[in-house]
């Protein structure tokens, strides 16, 4: 290259040229130092080399929502200043959320995130599989470290492993002024006593002193039923702290306890310790016995020292919560309507899943007379119930109330139309051989159809009753009137239906109920509607000579009639039976002998897998018991009073009585329960008595906060030692039954968050995770542009900003600015054009 | 394959084109002879058109080459490795240990079967990973690390790889004999690139778990109880024998059908340890035996003082874990205190307190909530009296009160110490079980360890004695699974380093371009 240059106007341009090349090696010595940069590592604008971090947010009770935002806010704010570094954050608690990139809202329920757990396990683990999936260059977590599930360390030191030592930000929360220091209560209570509960308060201060506590504090106690039922009591804490709470335990069942500690002044809660304490409320007595008619086996269990609640049976609903308190349950010639399908569910549930005995006795009112056939009761009984039988002819007189009031109705059917359809279905399933006969009544009496045979009786009443309601109502003169007609009956069973909504009126029951005896006629009473007077009507037909059936709905007359009649038929055996003992019972001694007759007893078949220990000389089931799930079941057929007067009589009664009711009650198991709480879940083990050699069956079935009776899988993991984890196990009541030959064992546990809710601070561990290299503080300049060390892409912004400046070096040099070559080429163009 | 990761930046070199056109040459050349640079003056000049145009700075080629490397680097050209990169995933459960017939372990076996293709992939990245303890890289597959997985083998559960170590830009080979299937199921669907099985035995009984617990008719004897399984697939019979350091305490002969595990019990003697043997011995030895160290069975040491009701002396003596001893002894971990000797430091002591005449409760009992439940004593109130008034401090624990009466209070503080205000010698309950389930509730929290129910136990795991392969395994043995990355290079760098190279070049030629003008320069201005 020339260093003199003549232009045109023969001018030499050195000193021009001169600048342009000491302008372009500077140009390329940016570009040079810009490329090195590159290559070292350094970062500039490409996003790849801004750090992607992924902040892990503890979302748990014990860390405060707002020290944990501002933490999470710092984060942000360092990555806006360090350029806008990509920020992922990812919630958890007990279990991990979603993911989000900064900006982006977050929609995790609180519940999905599980915030009365933490596990930090879980939560890096979870940042480990995203780091896998896209890299990211550092984890920061914002937690205080308590973890109540999971092992935190073992993934801390995997993430050291993956070159991912999170850096931590510390959040915990300051201790309050004062806190629930423990509660005390009582682990079991009888219904009716007086539970105390007492709360010790601690000050923040060490030492207790009266001017600690000399600030008003409340202490909010909360009981809660299984049944979800709730009520709460305050207690004022004395000058060492000591606040006393007391309830009444009104009803059988666990209670839990959960314990706030309230400013009153502002009502803030300083403190809760939730699920503190569980109280195991047992009923009065051991055994509830439903009377359906009164019989003398509850006062021979009394005078014997049992323990019972006697209650009729038509109470039997008010019990279906609290069964679970009793030992076994003694239904006494009860029927079936005597209480709802709820009661007979939670009782069958009660026996098969939480091993509740249950005894049944014969009598009028029981077994296929109470209903019993196919019903919820008899899938646990060790018998079932013969059909009705039609052998028998039977003369019925069906009595109709016709008064204003069956005129009421809704839909356009009235209760008189109910009945006349009822009475028309009913005796439709009567036989050729039986016999019926109708009479309406209002104030008075009218025979529509006299006794007569069955089939022209049923076509009589398909045809228009030509009457209508109206009028008032007088049960006397019709109950005469049916009586009558039922008096000129041959030898057939004698069946009177009553069909009325009313009041009995004032008319001389004794002596309509004298005549009823007389004739031997056999009442079935339906009180239609919410006003008719069913305990009239019971004193007027008597316990033993019929039975009345309350119907609510109208529209259930038909049904309700037609199954009342065929339980009205079912096969009781009359006379003076001789019974056997071909089994030994299920209690000592076993063999009674010499049983008395008995009088009568409800036809029955065994259920398979049933044991007839005393039965008939015609083989009929007398005694039969059988396990139905964890309960024992034993069914009297024949009952334990009017029907076995020669048994009461009997110098085995009481060995009979007592044998029965402690077989049906079970006796405590020799079975040890314990209950441990692991990170995971929950441990069960159970010590059975017997070790080498015992053979006989041992279940373990568990009720948690969220499910009902289960049975869960243990195994023998040391002579006698059953074992059984419950993976996953929230915080709640659980409730453990374990049922061995010997009878059920029920014991509960509360598992409790008490480093979520009474933690304050933070880990200490995280000095020694620390001191071990698993974590690092916080360190914002994390995010700052910085070398990345060689393993990494290239910056690319580097990369273009050197060609840059190298491609304006090149122009700057060979370019020349004065526009010399501009205008030759201008000028040569011009020549051209001319 | 050459690829590119930004390839539209090479859209930058059709620009060289421009680079070579700065550098055209100057106005036409023309040569004029003349006989005498005088006559130069004079001379007509020629058009411009008519002489010769100079070539172009040679520069440009410098120039050009600079541009193309950088365009080329900024689109970041990456080239497939040669160098595999390999992840070598250890099944180290027991079954690897099993002998195939007249060759070595299974483990030794597959692990020389991967060396033998590791060598012939040159230049392979191996990182050896066992499935026991899939965070700890082993590092190459080398002599010393085939010996540590041996000797390891068995001696934790293995596990499937966690996702977060299963690279994408890493092959994944796995060693296994298939007998565990679960160590298949790899998270998020993935699978093996490769898997080396050797699973050529089937037959096998193993010891799975013995646990001993002291016996519950008798304190000095244990009850004993073994699992064993069979995890071949052929019906086969053993003798068991149980052997302590006295000699052999009992022995059976076991038959098991294959997949069946039976648990075997038996009674023997106090002792320090006991162990089983299965014989005939099988092809894997190592399941043949099992040992268990019987000495945390044996009884506490408790100081005893004479103070002390008779009833609670009573219940330590006939505590199955706890044995009263002199206080002078060494061995004593726990003391009873009544009054005669405080408590020493370091010692757990539990300290019965009676500083006045006994009294009825007044109030209904009450546990802490950090008394488990199915550890609380079932108590009558009736029967229980207080001997003593405690005071609980801010940090102690009451474990049970009755009304405002704490009866036990665990003491905060170095030395664990717990205080106890019931009447012990009260006749109410002397005879029931109330005092000896006091007495062991005491000194469990105490001691912070389980006392009355203890056991102790070695437990190998469910399947352990497993060594007959799965199918599922089976299909997939030897078949590679394509990895979806495959390792690529980085070729921007090395670009990079050679467009500064020859940035340096285009530096030094600007400098000295600009020294040869400076000179001129000077002399003009000169």
């Amino acid at each position: 290259m020339a260093a003199v240059e003549r232009t045109r106007t023969g001018r030499v341009c050195v000193n021009a040229r001169n600048s342009r090349t000491l302008l372009a090696l500077a140009l390329q010595c940016a570009a040079l130092i810009a490329l090195a940069l590159s290559l070292l590592g350094y970062a500039w604008l490409d996003p790849r080399s801004q750090p992607s971090l992924l902040v892990l947010v503890d979302r748990s009770e014990s860390v405060p929502r707002a020290d944990s935002d501002r933490a999470l806010a710092e984060v942000v704010a360092a990555a806006k200043a360090a350029g806008g570094g990509q920020v992922q954050t990812l919630e958890c608690a007990g279990r991990p959320g979603a993911t989000a990139l900064q900006g982006a809202a977050l929609a995790i329920s609180p519940v999905s995130l599980d915030p009365t757990d933490t596990n930090i396990e879980a939560a890096l683990e979870a940042a480990l599989a995203a780091h896998a999936q896209t890299p990211v260059a550092a984890v920061v977590v914002i937690s205080d470290g308590l973890e109540t599930a999971g092992d935190a360390t073992r993934a801390l030191r995997a993430m050291r492993e993956a070159r991912l030592p999170p850096q931590w930000i510390a959040v915990g929360r300051p201790p309050p002024p004062a806190r629930v220091a423990q509660v005390l209560a009582p682990d079991r209570a009888r219904v009716g006593q007086r539970i105390r509960i007492s709360v010790q308060l601690a000050a923040q201060l060490a030492g207790p002193s009266a001017a600690q506590f000399d600030r008003a504090l409340r202490v909010k106690a909360s009981v809660r039923q299984v049944d979800g039922q709730t009520r709460a009591a305050v207690g004022q804490p004395d000058a060492a702290g000591l606040a006393v709470i007391e309830f009444d335990a009104s009803r059988s069942g666990a209670l839990v306890v959960d314990v706030a500690l309230e400013d009153p002044a502002s009502g803030q809660t300083l403190d809760a310790m939730p699920d503190a304490a569980v109280i195991d409320v047992a009923p009065r007595a051991a055994m509830l016995y439903a009377q359906g008619s009164a019989g003398p086996l509850a006062r021979s269990l009394q005078q014997g020292a049992w323990a019972l609640d006697v209650v009729p049976a038509a109470s039997l609903d008010s019990h279906a919560d609290g069964l679970a308190g009793y030992q076994a349950v003694v239904l006494d010639d009860v029927a079936i309507s005597d209480a709802s399908p709820r009661f007979w569910r939670a009782l069958v549930e009660a026996v098969r899943n939480q091993g509740l005995g249950l005894m049944v006795l014969g009598g009028e009112r029981s077994f296929a007379r109470g209903g019993y056939r196919e019903s919820t009761l008899e899938s646990v009984l060790p018998v079932t119930s013969e059909p009705a039988s039609l052998d028998q002819p039977v003369s019925v007189v069906f009595a109709v109330d016709k008064s204003g009031s069956m005129g009421q109705g809704s839909a356009g059917v009235d209760r008189f139309a109910l009945a006349q359809q009822a009475v028309l279905e009913t005796a439709r399933a009567l036989s050729e051989r039986d016999s019926l006969g109708l009479v309406v009544f209002d104030v008075a009496p009218w025979v529509l159809i006299p006794l007569g045979p069955a089939r022209a009786g049923t076509i009589a009443l398909a045809r228009d009753w030509q009457t209508r309601p109206n009028g008032g109502t007088k049960l006397a003169p019709a109950l005469a009137a049916a009586i009558t007609e039922l008096e000129r009956a041959g030898a057939a069973r004698r069946l009177l239906i009553l069909v009325t909504d009313g009041f009995v009126d004032d008319a001389p029951l004794a002596d309509l109920r004298a005549r009823l005896d007389r004739a031997r006629i056999e009442t079935i009473a339906l009180a239609v509607g919410p006003d008719a007077d069913a305990d009239a009507l019971q004193r007027l037909i008597g316990a033993q000579a019929g039975l009345v059936l309350r119907v609510d709905q109208a529209a259930e007359l038909p049904l309700a009639m037609r199954t009342g009649l065929e339980r009205r038929r079912a096969r009781v055996e009359r006379g003076t039976i001789a019974v056997t003992q071909p089994l030994t019972l299920p209690f000592a001694p076993g063999m009674l002998g010499d049983w008395p007759a008995i009088a009568a007893h409800a036809v029955t078949r065994p259920q398979a897998g049933a044991t007839v220990a005393v039965r008939t000389q015609s083989g009929e089931p007398l005694i039969a018991w059988q396990a139905a799930g964890r309960g024992r079941v034993v069914a009297v057929t024949s009952g334990l009073s009017r029907w076995t007067p020669q048994w009461l009589a009997w110098k085995r009664w009481p060995v009979l009585a007592g044998g029965l009711a402690t077989w049906a009650s079970g006796t405590d198991p020799a079975v040890a329960l314990a209950v441990s709480d692991l990170p995971g879940g929950l441990q069960v083990e159970a010590d059975v008595e017997g070790g080498p050699g015992r053979s006989e069956p041992v279940s373990i079935a568990v009720s948690t906060p969220t499910t009902r009776s289960r049975p869960i899988s243990a195994e023998e993991v040391a002579p006698g030692r059953l074992r059984a984890v419950l993976p996953d196990a929230g915080a709640g009541l659980y409730t453990f039954v374990v049922s061995t030959a010997q009878g059920t064992r029920r014991q509960l546990h509360l598992r409790r968050h008490r480093s979520e809710s009474a933690a304050w601070g933070t880990n200490p561990a995280l000095e020694e995770w620390r001191s071990a290299g698993l974590i690092s503080p916080w360190n914002p300049s994390l995010l700052a542009p910085r070398q990345r060390g060689t393993g990494v892409a290239l910056d690319r912004s580097l990369l273009a900003l050197g060609l840059l400046l190298f491609m304006a070096g090149v122009v700057v040099d060979r370019a020349r600015l004065d526009g010399a070559d501009f205008r030759s080429a201008l000028g040569r163009w011009r020549r051209r054009a001319q | 394959m050459l690829s590119f990761v930004t390839p539209w930046c090479l859209l930058g070199l059709p620009l060289l084109p421009l680079i070579r056109w700065l550098h055209r040459g100057g106005r036409h050349r023309r040569a004029v002879p003349v006989s005498h640079v005088g006559l130069w003056r004079g001379s007509q000049a020629s058009p411009p058109a008519a002489g010769e145009r100079r070539p172009p700075d040679p520069a440009w080629r410098r120039r050009a080459l600079l541009a193309a490397l950088l365009f080329v680097a900024l689109a970041e050209p990456q080239w497939p490795e040669q160098r595999t990169r390999l992840t070598l995933w250890v099944d180290d459960s027991l079954s690897m240990l099993t002998r195939e017939e007249g060759q070595g372990t299974r483990l030794a076996l597959a692990l020389a079967q991967v060396a033998l293709q590791l060598a012939a992939m040159a230049d392979a990245e191996v990182e050896v990973r066992a499935l026991s303890d899939p965070w700890r890289s082993l590092g190459a597959l080398t002599a010393a690390t085939t010996s540590t997985l041996i000797a390891g083998a068995g001696r934790q559960a293995a596990s499937a790889p966690p996702a977060a170590l299963l690279r994408a830009d890493r092959l994944h080979w796995l060693v296994s004999d298939g007998a565990h299937p679960a160590l298949l199921q790899w998270p998020g669907d993935r699978r093996p690139d490769r898997v080396f099985q050797i699973a050529n035995v089937t037959r096998n009984v193993g010891l799975e778990r013995l646990s001993a617990r002291r016996s519950a008719s008798d304190p000095e004897r244990l009850d004993l109880l073994l699992k064993l399984s069979n995890g071949g697939n052929v019906a086969e019979t053993r003798e068991l024998a149980f052997v302590t350091d006295e000699g052999e305490i009992a022995r059976s002969t076991q038959r098991l059908e294959p997949g069946a595990s039976v648990l075997v019990k038996a009674s023997m003697p106090a002792a320090a340890r006991v162990r089983a043997t299965l014989q005939p011995g099988d092809s894997l030895a190592e399941d043949d035996e099992i040992a268990l160290d019987l000495a945390p069975l044996g009884r506490i040491p408790v100081a005893s003082d004479p103070k002390c009701p008779k009833a609670l002396l009573a219940a330590v003596q006939a505590h199955p874990a706890l044995a009263l001893a002199a206080e002078s002894s060494a061995s004593v971990k726990a003391a009873l205190d009544c009054g005669m000797q405080g408590a020493a430091a370091g010692r757990a002591t539990l300290r019965v307190v009676a500083q006045r005449a006994p009294t009825r409760l007044q109030g209904p009992l009450q546990w802490s909530s950090t008394v488990a439940e199915s550890q609380r004593v079932r108590l009558d109130a009736e029967a229980l009296q207080l001997a003593a008034r405690l005071q609980a401090g801010p940090d102690d624990s009451v474990l049970l009160a009755a009304g405002d009466e704490p009866l036990i209070v665990s003491r905060a503080g170095p030395g664990r110490l717990i205080e106890a205000a019931i009447d012990f010698e009260a006749t109410a309950i002397a005879r029931g079980p109330e005092i000896p389930l006091l007495v062991n509730l005491m000194f469990e929290r105490l001691l912070g360890q389980p006392l009355l129910d203890q056991i102790v136990l070695v437990d190998r795991g469910t399947g352990a004695a497993l060594v007959v392969p799965s199918k599922r395994l089976d299909a997939q043995a030897g078949k590679a699974v394509a990895n979806d990355a495959q390792p690529r290079r980085d070729l921007a760098r090395p670009l990079l380093m050679l467009a500064l190279l020859v940035l340096l070049w285009e530096i030094f030629a600007l400098g000295r371009q600009w020294r040869l003008l400076s000179g001129p320069a000077r002399a003009g201005s000169a």
